[in-house]
C-alpha cells in the first residue's frame, strides 16, 4: 500500500519537474549538447548505485514496511515544499492576472 | 566520520563471510551426516509407562571421537562433531508400555507461530528402527503434519549402518550401529526450547543414540494456515519419499511453496492491468539535461524499495554470487526477535518524524487566496 502510494508521487513529482524543466532542457539540449551529456552521466552514475541500494539495506535487516516509511519520509521531505511552492506561486500568478 | 565508515564496512564484509558459512550450513545434502546442523544438549531420556505417567533417567554419553573413530565415517563425521561433543544414548533402562523418550535443549527458541521441519537423528545397535508416536516442542508438543494421522505423522527413513571399532564394540557391547532419521513438519503449541521425540518400539537390549537434529524453519502461522501448510507438504511427495534424495527434495518444495504463499500475502506488486491506474497518465521519463539531473536523486530513493537480488560478480573464471543480507541472516527464526525489535525502534521514528513534519507544514501554510497573511490555525502541541 504505501509502495503503490510512493510509486504514484514519484511519477507526480517526476512528470512535474519534466513539465516544468521542458523549455530549458530544450534549450540546454539545443545549445549545449556537452553539458546535457554531462548531466546525463551524473544521472546514470545515481541509477547504477541505485541498482545496489535494496542489496546493501537487506543487510540492515528493514522489513519492506520500514524501508518504505524511510523512503516516504525523505520523499516528503524533498517533494512537498517543491509542489506546495510550485501551486502557492501558480495562484499568486492567477490572481495578479485577474486584478 | 571516517572511523564510522570503516567500522561500517567491516561489520558487511563480516555479515557476508557469516552469510557464506549460514549458506553451506543451510544446504540439505545427500550424506546423512552432514545434515545434522545441531547436537542436542541437556538431554534426557523419559519413560512412558501410560499415556499421561512417566518417570526421567539420565542417559549415558560417549564422546564424538570414540563413536566415530571408524575410518569409514571419519571423514563426514569430522564436518559436523568434534572429538570432544557428547553423544546421548539410552541403554538398558526399566522399559514402559507407552515408550521412551527422548527430550533435548535445542539451540534456539521454537516459536508457536511458526512452522518447522524437524529432523532428528537416531543410531540403534539392534532389532527395528522405532516409530515416533509423539514429536514436538515443550510439554504441550505440537500439531504435526504429513499428510498422515496426526502423531503417526512423521517419515520415518533408515539410512546405513556404522562399523565401531574393536575397543568402541567391546566397551558397548555391539559392533554396528544402524542409523535412520524422523522428519517432521510441526508447529509447537507453545515456544520452547525443549523439544521431544517419543519412540515406541524400543527394546531394552538395545541402546539408542541420539545423534543430532536439524531444524528448518518454513512459514510463519500468522501468514499461512495449517490447512495450507498441511496441502503443500501432502503435494511435497514428504509422506511417500523412500530416499534421503526425495525427502530433500520434498523439504525444499515445502519451503518454496510456503515462501510463495507468504511472499503473496505481503507482495505490493499487485498486477492491476486490467484497471487503469490514475498515475499512469504522468510520464517517469524525464527530458534529458536539468530535469534528469533534478529527478535523479528521486529516483534513487524509489530503488531502496525494490525487492532485494543477489549480485553476481565475475571473478577469473568463475562468478562470484553475493547473497541478499535476508538470505543469509535476517530471514533466520533465531534473529526474529532482534529484526521486529530493530523495526518498531527505527518504524517508530520515521512515522514520529514523518508525522512532525506534517505538522510543522501545515503550522507554516498561509492562505494563499487571502491577502493578509494569516496562518491556518492549529493547536499548538
Amino acid at each position: 500500500m504505501i509502495k503503490a502510494i510512493l510509486s504514484g508521487v514519484f511519477k507526480v513529482v517526476i512528470s512535474l519537474v519534466g513539465f516544468v524543466l521542458a523549455p530549458i532542457d530544450l534549450a540546454i539540449n539545443t545549445a549545449l549538447p556537452n553539458l546535457a551529456t554531462a548531466f546525463n552521466l551524473i544521472s546514470n552514475l545515481f541509477i547504477l548505485i541505485g541498482s545496489y541500494l535494496s542489496w546493501v539495506l537487506s543487510y540492515f535487516g528493514f522489513y519492506p514496511d520500514t524501508i518504505s516509511l524511510a523512503v516516504l519520509l525523505i520523499t516528503f521531505i524533498v517533494t512537498v515544499p517543491i509542489t506546495f511552492n510550485t501551486i502557492k506561486l501558480a495562484i499568486k500568478w492567477y490572481n495578479a492576472l485577474k486584478m | 566520520m571516517k572511523v564510522k565508515l570503516r567500522y561500517f564496512g567491516i561489520g558487511i564484509v563480516i555479515a557476508v563471510l557469516t552469510g557464506f558459512v549460514n549458506v553451506k550450513a543451510d544446504t540439505r545434502s545427500n550424506n546423512w551426516v552432514s545434515n545434522i546442523k545441531y547436537l542436542p544438549s541437556n538431554a534426557s531420556v523419559v519413560n512412558w509407562s501410560s499415556e499421561t505417567d512417566y518417570s526421567y533417567f539420565t542417559p549415558s554419553s560417549i564422546r564424538a571421537s570414540s563413536l566415530f573413530s571408524s575410518e569409514s565415517y571419519g571423514d563426514s563425521a569430522k564436518e559436523v562433531y568434534n572429538s570432544n561433543d557428547i553423544i546421548y544414548y539410552m541403554d538398558d533402562v526399566v522399559l514402559g508400555n507407552n515408550g521412551r523418550s527422548f527430550g533435548f535443549t535445542t539451540p534456539y527458541r521454537l516459536f508457536k507461530n511458526q512452522y518447522h521441519a524437524i529432523t532428528t537423528y537416531i543410531c540403534y545397535s539392534g532389532g527395528d528402527m522405532p516409530y515416533v508416536t509423539r514429536i514436538g516442542a515443550g510439554d504441550s508438543y505440537a500439531t504435526a503434519f504429513s499428510g498422515r494421522v496426526q502423531y503417526k505423522s512423521t517419515v520415518r527413513m533408515y539410512l546405513n549402518w556404522i562399523d565401531l571399532d574393536i575397543d568402541n564394540a567391546t566397551t558397548l557391547g555391539f559392533t554396528r550401529l544402524y542409523c535412520g532419521y524422523y522428519l517432521s513438519v510441526i508447529q509447537p503449541i507453545e515456544s520452547s526450547f525443549t523439544f521431544s521425540i517419543r519412540l515406541d518400539g524400543v527394546s531394552t537390549k538395545n541402546s539408542y543414540f541420539l545423534m543430532g537434529i536439524d531444524v528448518v524453519p518454513l512459514a510463519n502461522a500468522d501468514q499461512v494456515t495449517s490447512a495450507q501448510i498441511e496441502n503443500i507438504v501432502k503435494n511435497s511427495g514428504l509422506a511417500t519419499a523412500s530416499s534421503v534424495e526425495e525427502v530433500n527434495t520434498a523439504v525444499k518444495k515445502v519451503q518454496e511453496e510456503s515462501e510463495k504463499i507468504n511472499n503473496s500475502i505481503t507482495n505490493d506488486d499487485v498486477d492491476d492491468s486490467n484497471g487503469k491506474s490514475f498515475f499512469d497518465n504522468f510520464s517517469t521519463s524525464d527530458n534529458g539535461g536539468i530535469s534528469s539531473l533534478v529527478t535523479a536523486p528521486l529516483k534513487f530513493i524509489n530503488r531502496a524499495t525494490d525487492k532485494c537480488s543477489p549480485i553476481t560478480i565475475p571473478f577469473y573464471d568463475k562468478n562470484i554470487t553475493l547473497q541478499c543480507g535476508d538470505t543469509l541472516f535476517w530471514n533466520k527464526t533465531e534473529v526474529k526477535p532482534l529484526r521486529d525489535v530493530l523495526n518498531y525502534i527505527t518504524g517508530g521514528l520515521f512515522v514520529y518524524f514523518l508525522l512532525g513534519k506534517i505538522f510543522k507544514i501545515i503550522q507554516n501554510i498561509k492562505n494563499p487566496l487571502s491577502n493578509d497573511e494569516s496562518e491556518v490555525p492549529i493547536i499548538d502541541l
